[in-house]
């Protein structure tokens, strides 16, 4: 299957089951609640060795957050509830408790969710007691904030938010011309993703070029670099993925909130990196053959939903596609 | 929709206890049944059939069951008393303990209702047209905890102790409370639109009383100042407006209570922290009811 001179590889992305939250951080000004969530965020690029994933999913206007003011959405994924309350606790304490003017609320309606309802974590019920005793709760409605006395006013925060089953490890692998390609197509990829909601791209920027396979030569490492895809070691390595044409691989990886926001994504990225002079020779996709993963994501399935939608225009199934 | 009618014949001259009379249970009864039932009435028991006319209703949408009573029933206390699901509608006075312990549903009173009405409930609405007695929204005599969830909006005034021991769930007076009103709060919500009585907020020790206009005296035991509430006060202010529906439906127009639906989030109220001579850390809020800031 070709998209423009794009060809898109018959291959699936396997991801796996998370559990996530939506935190709405509010600012004073909107510039500090996105200092709060930058912060937050950081160092959550990957649950091997951060805890957690998680990223920036859009500004919130004055008018869709709880206390009128100018916030921020972030999601948070983790392996566990129990790992995902830990690491809400942590990043909140650290990230938005310590931000000047900043709330914090739980952005997930139950009521509205179409991501499986899992518990709620903590949020205010552990940090009050930075309160020291000074701190109140309120019952506004069916909701429990904490108040907490700190220097600028005070810390409102929901006492807690509510967690989900989500999707974690949606991903695109973009296989270009040379490193400037690869860029701006991934750029690319990822500001489509980020115009849906219920999705973040944890890595830097939203993209990794440290795409990784599970299992190393070295005891203990549970994941090494993704050699097939390498293109320094074409011609090396017992097994390679790339052309000679190749130059330059850069991965995206998505966490969503359901599978079809993941699916969503995928498609806006697919899209985006295949427009005519892309530079893209070839999308793929990273699995460990099914076998791990519930959730699978065929390019090709999601390709023909852009095909259809663009009426066929671009997308052809072609001699050249389907290189397996 | 099941809805039972009870039209009072004539006041029977004692007092009656009408906690039997739940929407729900009558709902499953006939009306022959329901004719039957005996009402506790001091030490003797009466037949509802007795004090009522009874007529049915039956409409196919799925509300709750709905028991109406019509006329002025001052003497039958604990209407509503444990009501957990099902409307109430009165449509004269109540006596004593109406909503007393009630968990859901809604009681709606278009006259006066007397004392310890709402006393301990824990959620549902408790809606009062006309004033209420002493202790409303209270516990009760030895007991810990008074209201522990759920709404009570009182249209005209409330007596004397009003939400004593008060724990959770919000109380909002569009007239004047008696004395001692937010007395030995826990914790929860009291808006009082006219002005409290004496020794208001005595021994409070955490929770939100708010008034809407400036009271004769602030209590000696409170103090003054404090900034940076802004956040919860926005979340109030959009807590309260929100009840608007709700209390429209109850009183025809929710106008009596507009200065509570109307509060601006940029209107901070002066604050008073207290009562000291205990915990200390509820609060006096003291908001102007035209959104204009009261400092």
């Amino acid at each position: 299957m070709q998209i423009n001179q794009t060809v898109i590889d018959d291959t699936f992305a396997e991801a796996f089951p998370m559990k996530a939250t939506r935190l709405v951080i509010t600012a004073h000004t909107a510039a500090w609640a996105r200092a709060s969530a930058q912060s937050l965020t950081g160092f959550a690029t990957s649950v091997i060795d951060c805890g957690c994933e998680a990223g920036i999913e859009r500004d919130l206007a004055a008018a869709e957050t709880p206390d009128g003011r100018p916030g921020i959405s972030v999601l948070m994924f983790a392996v566990s509830s129990k790992e995902l309350a830990r690491q809400i606790a942590r990043r909140v304490g650290q990230c938005v408790l310590t931000c000047p003017t900043t709330a914090v609320f739980s952005g997930i309606d139950p009521a509205t969710s179409h991501a499986p309802l899992s518990d709620r974590a903590p949020l205010g019920s552990a940090l009050r007691f930075f309160g020291d005793g000074w701190q109140i709760a309120k019952m506004l409605g069916d909701t429990r904030y904490w108040r907490v006395p700190v220097m600028d006013g005070e810390f409102v925060c929901e006492e807690t938010t509510v967690t989900v089953k989500a999707v974690g490890g949606g991903n695109l692998l973009l296989l270009a011309r040379d490193t400037d390609h690869a860029l701006a197509a991934a750029e690319a990829a990822v500001a489509a993703m980020h115009r849906l909601p219920n999705v973040i791209t944890p890595f830097p920027g939203g993209v990794v070029r440290s795409g990784s396979k599970i299992g190393s030569k070295y005891a203990g490492a549970i994941a090494s670099t993704n050699d097939p895809f390498c293109p320094t070691l074409i011609g090396v390595a017992k097994r390679t993925e790339l052309t000679a044409e190749v130059g330059c691989v850069l991965e995206i990886v998505i966490d969503g909130l359901t599978d079809a926001d993941v699916g969503a994504a995928m498609t806006a990225g697919i899209e985006a990196a295949s427009r005519a002079g892309s530079g893209v020779l070839r999308i793929s996709a990273g699995n460990y053959g099914g076998k791990l993963g519930p959730y699978h994501f065929h390019l090709h399935k999601l390709a023909a939903t852009l095909a259809s939608r663009d009426g066929g225009a671009g997308a052809h199934n072609g001699p050249a596609g389907s290189p397996a | 929709m099941t809805t039972t009618t009870l039209r009072i014949k004539a006041a029977p001259g004692f007092r009656v206890d009408g906690s039997r009379l739940q929407p729900a249970a009558l709902a499953a009864q006939s009306a022959a049944d329901i004719a039957h039932l005996l009402l506790p009435a001091g030490n003797e028991v009466c037949a509802v059939g007795d004090l009522f006319d009874i007529a049915r209703s039956q409409e196919s949408d799925a509300t709750p069951a709905r028991l109406i009573i019509e006329g002025d029933a001052h003497w039958l206390d604990r209407i509503g008393a444990n009501l957990a699901e099902g409307r109430i509608h009165l449509t004269g006075n109540a006596g004593d303990y109406a909503a007393l312990c009630m968990s859901g549903g809604t009681l709606q009173i278009d006259g006066n209702a007397g004392a310890f009405a709402g006393a301990e409930m824990s959620g549902g609405q408790l809606t009062i047209a006309g004033d209420c007695g002493d202790f409303a929204a209270g516990a009760l005599p030895g007991d810990m905890e008074g209201m522990t969830g759920g709404l009570l909006a009182v249209q005209g005034n409330a007596g004397a102790r009003l939400a004593d021991r008060m724990r959770r769930g919000c109380v909002l007076v569009a007239g004047n409370a008696g004395d001692f009103a937010a007395a030995r709060m826990v914790a929860g919500t009291i808006g009082i639109a006219g002005q409290p009585g004496a020794n208001y907020a005595y021994g409070m020790r955490r929770g939100t009383l708010l008034l809407l206009h400036e009271p004769p005296r602030i209590p000696p035991t409170f103090a003054a100042g404090g900034r940076g509430y802004d956040v919860f006060w926005a979340l109030f202010v959009r807590t309260l407006a929100a009840q608007r529906d709700t209390l429209a439906a109850a009183f025809g127009s929710e106008v009596s209570f507009a200065p509570f639906l109307t509060l601006a989030a940029s209107a901070l109220p002066r604050r008073h922290a207290g009562d000291l001579a205990v915990d200390g850390r509820g609060e006096l809020l003291i908001a102007s009811a035209r959104g204009q800031p009261a400092n």
